[in-house]
């Protein structure tokens, strides 16, 4: 185990991210930073960023996954499959049970003012998350660089995300970022 | 980057439902807490079969990605001592941060003449960025704000 944190207490707290976090992953990217780097988790900026770049490469829900693989760095195997759970287990039955609210009030006054004024507090938490990734991740001009290509090519060319993400993946093992 | 497979299966390859009816869930589950494509998931089983399919949608949706994901994920950070490795790393969290801003700008489009709801979402950035406010503190001061203040213009407006 590295760092004063502990696995039952890195377990709660990601189930309390995973619960909170509107707009996905990249909300609560500030957090988990904040706790497994800065605080007491012991990790550094660098194994913070590889451990982003692992879950956005691989398939399956990422956000889950980065979560998972962060307790298998601190706490083992264990500690690994207890945050999948704990941070699977809430929001399911949380979208569950707004599913059938929402289906009964599909037509009500309140559903589209939640909307309207949820939808740009979220927007800005996304876009506030992947500006401390950004942080983090980008050591060198070249990276930095690559994040404001991949942005302006996601908003002006609406290409497949994939493909940017196998580009900058190729470059990167040729050793140009 | 999911959510474009998994419009392809449930829309185009299987036909369960449309893509408006797509949209509306997708778009819901981006803007409730929780891992969105897990909701997609449970979202989509629930309204094709109920309990039994939600859960079944579920398991499907994550159990066998995790697993593999996982067991690459470990292998990859047993491994980050490779030079290759860590260039590709490095190259893809550089584009993906990226790509993390570009979908924040590009929901952010449909908002430009909304001058109050440009500023909630500069708020919600600043304090993530700036403040280094956690994320519970910073929902619970805008969020009600901002639902009241679009509740009452829609009460005004048309």
């Amino acid at each position: 185990m590295r760092g004063s944190v502990t696995p039952v207490a890195l377990t709660l707290y990601f189930a309390l991210l995973s619960s909170i976090s509107i707009g996905g992953l990249a909300s609560v990217l500030p957090d988990i930073r904040d706790y497994v780097v800065a605080a007491n988790g012991g990790l550094s900026d660098a194994e913070f960023a590889n451990f982003f770049a692992i879950a956005q490469m691989l398939p399956g829900p990422n956000f889950i996954l980065m979560m998972t693989l962060i307790g298998w760095r601190i706490g083992g195997l264990s500690t690994a499959i207890a945050i999948a759970l704990a941070t699977l287990g809430p929001p399911c039955a949380m979208y569950y049970f707004a599913f059938r609210l929402w289906n009964r009030f599909r037509v009500a006054r309140w559903q589209r003012a939640a909307r309207r004024g949820l939808v740009p507090v979220t927007i800005g938490l996304i876009t506030g998350g992947g500006t401390v990734i950004a942080h983090v991740a980008d050591t060198n001009l070249q990276r930095a660089i690559t994040t404001v290509v991949a942005a302006a090519l996601l908003v002006g060319l609406r290409i497949n995300p994939l493909w940017i993400l196998i580009a900058s993946g190729s470059a990167g093992a040729v050793g140009f970022l | 980057m999911a959510s474009v497979f998994a419009r392809r299966l449930v829309v185009e390859q299987r036909r369960w439902m449309d893509d408006h009816d797509f949209a509306e869930i997708l778009s819901l589950c981006q803007f409730m807490p929780g891992p969105s494509l897990v909701g997609v998931a449970v979202w989509v089983g629930s309204r094709l079969r109920g309990m039994t399919g939600a859960i079944a949608s579920l398991t499907g949706f994550t159990v066998i990605p995790l697993t593999i994901g996982f067991l690459l994920g470990t292998w990859c950070l047993r491994n980050t001592h490779l030079a290759m490795l860590q260039g590709i790393l490095g190259g893809v969290s550089a584009a993906a941060a990226g790509l993390v801003i570009g979908t924040g700008l590009r929901l952010l489009v449909p908002y430009r003449d909304h001058p109050m709801a440009l500023s909630f979402a500069a708020l919600a950035f600043g304090g993530l960025v700036f403040t280094k406010l956690p994320l519970l503190i910073i929902i619970i001061a805008l969020a009600p704000l901002s639902v009241a203040i679009a509740a009452i213009s829609s009460a005004r407006g048309p």
